[in-house]
């Protein structure tokens, strides 16, 4: 042992010491709670979990099973593509859609769901119709009783919209009269309530239910002790749950670059990869991580990841419908649609973001901010037709000032 | 020994998780060594090509504005025929600047009001009886502009005397020298917003050096390609000859630009292939010099053909000077051109498609910016 010491070993010396605190935090993770209670699993040493770790295989019990269980989640998942795949598939057959069979949808009501089977989906719909789930009573569930009922009515005035609307899918749309815009239905006021319907359900669904219920109050359920007849823990399924609502993939936009997504995702899955090129290859190790926290009993951890999550999250949508906004300013005919159907394409899509945005609360956001949003860009007798470029200014600085963008 | 080899692992074990707990923050390296420092192109930008490019613009329109005002004030065959004149030098000029739609240009959307083209005629004669008509929505976009002058002051009278009589002697003549006045009038105050917005939005644009969508240098690429892409490859060149997908096949000789006009729609196009080319070289409006721009960014980078090693910056230069050779070929009115012989549009086309396809992918990856213009979510 040398006596004397040069700063540079001193230096290396407290490095050391500090190293040591930070070993020992680390091992903290496996502790009991507060109340003494034991962990109920092996601690997971973060370093070996990898971004290209597949989510359902990385969690496992002292014997090895898996204690992520996906169903629910994917389950409510395959009813929100089923329900957007009724409206697309009847308006590209020039099928009339019925109010009812959308509610049944929504709820899950008299068996509702039928086998999809296209390249991008794949629903059994027996196994909807038995499973105990359904969208409508988790849409807005964080929001308390009035407002949560407010916007499951509103998606079934949309419901109502689209239906009306589908009585015109032979007739050309122009500003007063529903019909069909190129290859898109819009309502009398130029409206794609199809667009509306999906991307507000991005936001009342999936930002809601994921962001706002599983990974907020949904982090405070029970994590020392498995469920009745299952192999996992409240606060472990309330992550897998999320995991499950947001993508069907064992690892979520494998492959992906900023260019190309290279993976099948739908809703927010596909958005957040979309409109949030900083934020997306940040979601897949976040919630590994955070599963990671959770078997750690890692609080801080776990708050982090979920954190991380709903802000990369928010700032999707947001850019979403600024993105949108930008499209009908700079639309061009395409193909079949002529410019004012790229233009109502575009609309319907940021309309359905903007009314999203009431869910983005890590900014801030709620009602009032969306539905005045809404009311100053398509509240005029007949919304689309109306719109100008100083009123798609409006909305996007809006909201560029809310989220920071 | 063994101790301090210990020690390094235990770091590196430390460091991994620590840069794996704070991933993502890595991917813009904000250069700062030479070539590199995008805030030095986004202000040669401004400064030497954009701010002067409107300047001169600025001349050539107010130049028409005044010929449109003689006009409108005495319409006769002499102050018609200088109007014509400056109409096109103000045209030609426009396309030196339609592709900076960006910043000012994009929160006016300066290019929907100029130039949308083939011009609705049917619009315009609706237009011409209701003065009080709203010309900001998207529907009175083709109704207003150079393509609306174009067809208001080409096209109204079988010869120059049955024009003049549309705005002195016919019904509603008084109602249509209105219209005229407005549009004229309209696009002066949209050009002035564009023009006075940019000293205002100039620390805004160089500042936002990142490389993120709504970054300046994003935009800009964003910007540039869309243009190149829309509005050269498929507007001039493309859906006239029928080469465009959508097109089918289908020659449109009356959706050539100035369609009226007829004899400048080539040198229209030939001007704006000339300003994307001098504006990815950063060529500066007042001296002529070369500098900093997507080229030089390019340079930087050593951004290059993965098996040939050619700098990619001179294969889009090629390109660029390929497509030259093609447009030296067309006739002065491409909307005679494309019935006559459209072989060689749609061949001017197919090598703008190339162009398109290397700045699209190849020159956006080089520089990690991402296109975010386009509508791929498939639904």
């Amino acid at each position: 042992m040398p006596t004397n010491r040069t700063p540079a070993t001193m230096t290396r010396r407290v490095n050391d010491v500090k190293m040591f605190v930070c070993l020992i935090a680390l091992g903290v993770f496996g502790c009991d709670d507060e109340n003494g209670r034991p962990s109920l699993r092996t601690p997971i040493d973060y370093n070996t979990i990898t971004p290209s770790s597949k989510y359902p295989e990385a969690f496992v019990d002292v014997s090895g099973v898996s204690t992520v269980d996906l169903t629910e989640g994917n389950q409510r998942y395959k009813m929100f593509q089923a329900l957007n795949y009724y409206q697309s598939s009847s308006i590209a057959a020039n099928n009339q859609i019925e109010t009812i069979k959308l509610k049944n949808l929504f709820s899950n009501t008299g068996n509702p769901f039928s086998d999809i089977s296209t390249s991008t989906i794949s629903v059994l719909g027996a196994e909807l119709n038995s499973s105990a789930v359904q969208l409508k009573d988790v849409v807005a569930s964080s929001k308390a009783a009035p407002e949560a009922e407010a916007v499951r009515a509103k998606f079934e005035t949309w419901f109502n919209e689209i239906s009306a609307a589908s009585a015109s899918l032979t007739t050309t749309a122009t500003a007063g009269q529903a019909g069909k815009l190129g290859s898109y239905l819009v309502d009398a006021r130029g409206i794609e309530t199809i667009q509306v319907i999906q991307k507000g359900m991005i936001g009342a669904l999936q930002l809601d239910y994921i962001g706002n219920i599983l990974l907020d109050e949904g982090l405070t359920a029970d994590n020392y002790k498995v469920s009745d007849d299952k192999n996992y823990t409240e606060l472990e399924h309330n992550w897998d749950v999320a995991y499950g609502l947001l993508t069907l993939n064992p690892i979520y936009l494998e492959g992906a670059t900023d260019a190309s997504r290279n993976s099948v995702e739908f809703g927010a899955g596909a958005y957040i990869w979309e409109y949030n090129k900083t934020g997306y290859p940040k979601i897949h190790p976040a919630f590994l991580k955070g599963r990671a926290a959770i078997v750690n009993n890692d609080r801080s951890e776990l708050e982090t990841q979920a954190t991380l999550i709903r802000t990369e999250f928010e700032k999707a949508i947001a850019n979403a419908a600024i993105g949108y906004l930008e499209k009908w300013k700079n639309a061009v005919a395409n193909g079949s649609n002529s410019a004012d159907a790229v233009r109502a394409h575009a609309i319907g899509e940021g309309i359905g973001f903007i009314y999203s945005l009431r869910f983005a609360t890590i900014h801030d956001a709620d009602a009032t901010f969306s539905d005045n949003i809404l009311s100053g860009l398509v509240g005029s007798t007949n919304g689309f037709w109306d719109l100008d470029v100083a009123k798609i200014n409006t909305a996007s600085q809006t909201i560029k000032t809310k989220f920071s963008l | 020994m063994a101790l301090k080899m210990n020690r390094q692992f235990v770091y590196v074990w430390f460091l991994t998780i620590f840069f794996w707990s704070c991933g993502g923050n890595g991917k813009d390296p904000s250069p700062e060594d030479n070539g590199k420092d995008r805030k030095v192109i986004l202000t040669h930008w401004v400064d030497n090509i954009i701010v002067p490019a409107y300047g001169n613009f600025k001349t050539k329109f107010d130049a028409m504005k005044a010929k449109a005002d003689a006009f409108t004030t005495s319409p006769t065959t002499s102050t018609l025929a200088e109007f014509r004149v400056a109409w096109v030098d103000a045209y030609i000029e426009w396309q030196k600047v339609e592709l900076f739609e960006f910043g000012p240009a994009d929160e006016y959307t300066l290019r929907n009001f100029f130039n949308i083209y083939p011009a609705d005629v049917t619009g315009i004669a609706a237009n011409l009886s209701d003065p009080s008509v709203n010309l900001d929505l998207p529907s009175s976009y083709a109704r207003q502009g150079f393509p609306a002058l174009d067809y208001l002051i080409n096209e109204v009278g079988a010869d120059e005397a049955q024009i003049i009589s549309f705005y002195t002697t016919q019904p509603d003549a008084g109602k249509r020298v209105a219209y005229l006045k407005r549009l004229t009038d309209r696009m002066s105050a949209l050009l002035s917003n564009v023009i006075t917005g940019w000293p205002i939005y100039r620390e805004t644009f160089i500042t936002k050096t990142g490389l993120d969508i709504g970054s300046s240098f994003g935009n800009v690429v964003n910007a540039f390609v869309l243009y190149y892409e829309r509005h050269i490859r498929s507007g001039k060149i493309g859906i006239p000859s029928g080469a465009t997908i959508a097109s089918a096949g289908t020659v449109n000789p009356d959706k050539v630009e100035a369609y009226y006009k007829k004899d400048v729609s080539l040198a229209l196009a030939k001007t704006a292939h000339k300003a994307a080319m001098e504006f990815f070289n950063g060529k500066n409006v007042s001296t002529g010099a070369a500098g900093p721009s997507f080229k030089s960014y390019l340079d930087a980078l050593e951004a290059k053909d993965v098996t040939t090693g050619t700098m990619l910056s001179k294969i889009i230069n090629d390109q660029f000077e390929t497509i030259n050779t093609h447009l030296d070929g067309l006739a002065a009115d491409l909307s005679q051109q494309v019935q006559s012989d459209n072989q060689p549009v749609v061949e001017t086309y197919t090598s703008m498609q190339k162009l398109v396809r290397i700045i699209k992918v190849d020159m956006t990856s080089a520089m990690s910016v991402t296109i975010t213009y386009t509508d791929n979510d498939g639904d």
